[in-house]
């Protein structure tokens, strides 16, 4: 009984946190991409009296620099989102791939391709990003491109060991019974099945790829020529007391997106399997 | 007997025991060590023997998901045991296999047609319509139902899933098919079933079938004759109604013993084996089963190693004891009298 209950109230709550993913994944696409036709400023530009508190002209308020806080807002969050899906998707891709050929190739390419991702893994992501900001200038492709290149290891790791779970399986045996070649099999049998678990990993990666841009951004290494959720935290901070919007607003724009993409992908996992779909 | 499809010629597979840490081979295990036999055109020989006895392995050389370590299976002319490139691929399409458990053996995320279809995709048969056509008449074949072709597998039960396994098995019109356990992971009552579907399929598509099950009623059922494997060897090969009803080796006797007979009042000579299956690591010295052999005589089972040998003149039954059809008959225990 008393089971049932609890189940229930499970059941309930997942179906809540895929809700909740979906709406604050979409409020943020939605802010990113449509957000002139709510704050039409230039977010570089002093538009007004500095530090206004959030008003009918401006819903968020005015920065210490008299800026429009939300068309700055909306401009950050777009900085975020991008930086945030390069990186889960090519490390994705990259770390897909090399997990899907070290698991599949097994032997010498396995224990090449395994080294070299622990010593990817081993690099300290943030002050690699620090070392490339000081030797190569802070833009913002250079961030991408770093976290792109050290994110793929821990979902290379992953994938291969679903590959090698997966592989082994009769229905593998099967199509390589019929005639399909290695690379049938890689990418017909054994890629599809061994994809579900990197899907909930891409969105705890598309959270900490913000999170390192909003923290060098704070650090005030981040791009200047871009408006960065960080960097607004960061200029936030003297007035806390006084303007306390500043801090606020792009704090809680960079909380619910992580957040909201974490449960998105985490109930994305179950969408695609197959199992929960169809006639029932 | 008619003219073999399929000639197994000291047939090997060794797998290399690693350990340490520099992962060097430190022994093998012998899973398949020399095997022989013949299977006929159009007959279904049965491979019965314990968990671990290698006749999965031996099932798994014939269609050559595993490559053998030594021998030859001669299919028409070919050997499927060294054959490689486009010669293997031709190889595919004529001998195929029924796998063991219909829930590993299907792809979750692919439509039971598209499975069924693979076949026909990689070897380039048919256009569209035609690959379309073909599954819905296999599908047909196997008891199903032609739109069951867009479901996915954990749409279906057991019993069907294992259909679906026969179907994409049969689509390339294979003349030889390996079935590993197609039953044993069934219920008893769908078992039968299938079993008769297997054996209606091979009078209608002409199928040579060699039937690896550990229940021996299962294959007494289906096969015309049946081979007893114990530790990688063939123990005895026989009719299967020579084999039932008199069984040479002490093994096989023992092994037809344990199957129950439905008659509680019904009572009979329980030849009981003590001990386990040695490790196939480090197999007995001699014969391999004399540790466990009622009638084993020290001195010479366990020296030395016996091959199958004709029971008797003009006979196909073969076994392989020195005490019932080697040179050492007179020191049967059992049989003073022949």
């Amino acid at each position: 009984m008393s089971e049932t209950l609890l189940n229930r109230r499970r059941r309930r709550w997942r179906l809540d946190a895929r809700a909740v993913g979906l709406v604050l994944t979409v409020a943020a696409i939605l802010i990113a991409a449509l957000g002139a036709l709510i704050a039409p400023f230039d977010p570089f530009d002093t538009v007004n009296t500095a530090l206004l508190a959030p008003s009918a002209d401006h819903l968020l308020g005015t920065d210490d620099l008299g800026r429009d806080l939300l068309s700055r807002l909306v401009a950050g969050l777009r900085v975020s989102l991008v930086v945030g899906l390069v990186v889960a998707l090519s490390s994705m891709v990259i770390g897909g791939f090399v997990g899907l050929v070290a698991g599949s190739l097994g032997g010498r390419a396995d224990d090449l391709l395994m080294r070299f991702a622990e010593l990817i893994q081993i690099l300290p992501r943030f002050f690699l990003a620090l070392l490339v900001v000081a030797l190569f200038g802070s833009s913002l492709v250079n961030l991408i491109v770093v976290l792109a290149l050290t994110s793929w290891a821990v979902t290379a790791r992953i994938m291969r060991s679903r590959v090698l779970v997966v592989k082994e399986l009769e229905f593998v045996e099967a199509s390589r019974a019929i005639g399909a070649g290695d690379l049938r099999i890689m990418v017909r049998s054994i890629a599809p099945n061994a994809l579900a678990p990197i899907v909930s990993l891409v969105g705890l990666q598309f959270g900490g790829a913000i999170l390192v841009e909003a923290g060098l951004s704070f650090l005030g290494l981040g791009d200047p020529n871009v408006v960065s959720l960080g960097q607004m935290l960061s200029r936030a901070q003297p007035f806390m007391r006084t303007a306390w919007w500043m801090a606020i607003f792009p704090g809680l724009a960079l909380a619910m997106t992580i957040l909201g993409v974490n449960l998105l992908a985490d109930s994305l996992n179950r969408f695609l399997d197959p199992r929960s779909i169809g006639p029932r | 007997m008619t003219e073999p499809l399929v000639q197994v010629r000291n047939l090997e597979k060794h797998f290399p025991v690693r350990g340490g840490v520099l992962q060097r081979t430190t022994g093998w295990v012998k899973a398949v060590t020399g095997v022989s036999f013949d299977i006929a055109k159009g007959e279904t020989l049965g491979l019965v023997g314990e968990s671990g006895c290698g006749k999965s392995t031996l099932g798994r050389m014939l269609v050559r998901l595993l490559d053998p370590t030594g021998g030859s299976i001669l299919f028409e002319n070919v050997d499927i045991a060294t054959a490689s490139g486009n010669e293997l691929k031709t190889l595919r399409r004529d001998v195929q296999m029924i796998f063991q458990d219909p829930y590993s053996s299907l792809d979750p995320r692919t439509q039971v047609g598209s499975s069924i279809a693979e076949g026909l995709k990689i070897h380039g048969i048919g256009d569209s319509d035609e690959v379309q056509e073909r599954v819905s008449e296999m599908l047909e074949l196997v008891g199903l139902e032609r739109h069951h072709a867009s479901r996915f597998p954990h749409e279906f039960s057991g019993g069907q899933r294992q259909r679906i396994g026969i179907a994409r098995a049969l689509i390339l019109r294979p003349r030889f098919v390996v079935a590993d356990e197609p039953v044993s992971a069934l219920d008893v009552s769908v078992q039968a079933q299938v079993l008769n579907l297997l054996s209606e399929l091979q009078q209608e598509l002409d199928l040579t079938l060699l039937f690896i099950a550990h229940n021996l009623a299962v294959v007494e059922h289906v096969s015309d004759r049946v081979a007893v494997m114990y530790l990688g060897d063939i123990v005895e090969i026989a009719h299967r109604d020579d084999l039932y009803r008199e069984p040479q080796h002490p093994y096989t006797e023992a092994l037809l013993s344990a199957i129950p007979i439905p008659d509680p009042t019904l009572k009979r000579d329980r030849v009981v084996l003590v001990g386990d299956v040695p490790s196939p690591l480090n197999p007995p010295t001699g014969c391999k089963f004399h540790p466990r052999c009622p009638i084993a005589h020290l001195g010479v089972c366990d020296i030395e190693t016996p091959h199958l040998e004709y029971v008797a003149e003009g006979s196909i039954h073969e076994a392989s004891c020195h005490l019932r059809t080697g040179a050492y008959r007179h020191l049967d225990p059992s049989r003073t009298n022949t």
